[in-house]
């Protein structure tokens, strides 16, 4: 075999030798006469073992990067003494907050106060599966990609509340319904957004969205999507509950909103969830508005990475400029902008479309 | 093939949290006290119940989002078949649809219900 081209297809063209691969080990593997589907399990599992990973990594990066960033933005310098320009200082909180003591409130409600962290883990988890990393490179190209997308992100909404109600805390009662709230009201424009999208590529599987957006630059879908995107942005930022629409975690009125009562692994998990979350928002929009995984010269996986951390810059750098905004404000911003723009530039689309 | 793999991703992430939450018991100090287990509030000792009264509000807007994401529901497949479908009769139901609508939202932003306070 020739391992240039091996490499090379590992690189550019990451589906063929992947499916190569399978095929061959399904082969060898039908020889034993061993049911099928004991295998097809395995390499799920070791899917879901490397995106576990890469999701661990991945938080520990993103948390330095933005401590490094707000610290840009506000002229200082940001975490720097544990190891080479402070780079294991999320490894040493990991460990630290490992090591903390796990306090279960003695009025807290068993169930719901132990549910939050798995649902809300669970929801940013699954979404990893229609996120196409590079060519071929995607857990399960499932055909109604996007809505699925939908759906299983908007199970977050009932982590919060359990977490709110769990807690049997004042401060993360109101936490988790403001953020409830916000969550499903953000939502509404957030769908119709993609819709626009869907309506463009005329399908929601991930991969067909990425190949429409196929050729140069100019096909990509920040151009006749261009307020598409920046409500996108926006709603995605509120749904993700970070600055300036962080009022659930509020700290000078409700400390940390519905996580106020969690510590330890708990609440490690919490924030795991909250970052991963910051970089599926961020890849979705690299997916849907700036070609996917698309571009010359350097390997697919390369561009989607960029993509993605040039979008989460984008968020960081809104997240640390804007105030945070009133509550009164927030909802009406969502019903009575967000909404109405969102609608109109689904009927312009449909109507270019056609003219077009 | 590829829900199996959903199962296995859902599955997979509960052991997740799970094996880090025991992983953090089996090394973590257990030294609970009647303080610590006070439900937190700024140090004071916590006056009543969580169980409180809140905000009429809330039900207003997730009626308002049952609404529209119901109409967002409606709305998918004519987007996924919309580019193969010809003449102008998609369109126009669309807007018909859509202005329906919003005659909905026009109601509920003059009756006040957008309002937060």
């Amino acid at each position: 075999m020739d391992f240039k081209k091996l490499l090379w297809d590992l690189f550019y063209d990451t589906g063929k030798p992947l499916s190569q691969f399978y095929a061959w080990a399904h082969n060898l593997w039908m020889q034993t006469g061993l049911p099928g589907f004991i295998l097809d399990v395995f390499f799920q599992l070791v899917i879901a073992v490397v995106i576990a990973v890469f999701i661990a990594l991945n938080a520990i990066w993103i948390i330095y990067y933005e401590r490094k960033f707000a610290a840009l933005l506000q002229i200082r310098k940001g975490p720097n003494r544990v190891g080479p320009f402070g780079l294991f200082q999320t490894v040493a909180d990991t460990v630290k907050m490992l090591l903390k003591e796990d306090i279960n409130p003695d009025k807290s409600d068993i169930l719901t106060f132990w549910a939050a962290p798995f649902i809300i883990f669970a929801a940013s988890f699954g979404v990893f599966l229609v996120i196409p990393f590079g060519n071929g490179l995607i857990a399960g190209d499932v055909n109604i990609g996007m809505l699925y997308v939908l759906a299983i992100s908007g199970l977050a909404v009932i982590g919060i509340l359990s977490a709110g109600f769990g807690s049997n805390s004042k401060y993360s009662l109101i936490g988790g319904l403001r953020s409830a709230a916000q969550v499903i009201s953000y939502e509404i424009p957030m769908v119709l957004t993609v819709l626009a999208v869907v309506m463009l590529a005329g399908s929601l599987k991930m991969s067909d969205i990425v190949a429409a957006q196929t050729g140069n630059p100019l096909k990509w879908y920040f151009i006749p999507q261009i307020v598409g995107l920046v409500l996108f942005l926006i709603a995605g930022n509120a749904e993700i509950n970070r600055g300036p629409f962080d009022l659930p975690e509020a700290e000078s009125e409700l400390v940390s909103g519905f996580i106020t009562e969690y510590s330890g692994m708990k609440f490690a998990m919490f924030f795991l969830a909250e970052y991963t979350n910051l970089f599926l928002t961020s890849a979705l929009a690299a997916t849907l508005f700036l070609g996917g995984w698309q571009g010359p010269f350097l390997p697919p996986v390369v561009w989607f990475m960029l993509k993605t951390y040039f979008i989460v810059t984008i968020l960081m750098w809104a997240r640390w400029t804007f105030p945070r905004i009133r509550v009164d404000h927030l909802m009406a911003f969502s019903w009575k902008i967000l909404l109405p723009i969102a609608l109109l530039n689904l009927l312009i689309t449909a109507f270019l479309i056609k003219v077009i | 093939m590829e829900y199996g793999t959903l199962l296995v991703f859902l599955l997979f992430s509960l052991v997740f949290v799970g094996g880090g939450i025991a992983v953090n018991y089996l090394i973590m100090p257990q030294k609970p006290n009647d303080e610590k287990n006070e439900t937190y509030e700024c140090g004071i000792d916590p006056k009543g119940d969580a169980e409180i009264r809140f905000n009429l509000k809330f039900y207003v807007f997730a009626l308002m989002y049952v609404v529209f994401a119901v109409e967002a529901a409606f709305l998918i497949p004519w987007a996924v078949v919309y580019k193969s479908l010809s003449g102008w009769a998609p369109f126009i139901e669309a807007v018909v649809f859509i202005i329906i609508l919003i005659l909905g939202l026009a109601y509920a932003w003059k009756k006040g219900d957008l309002k937060w306070e």
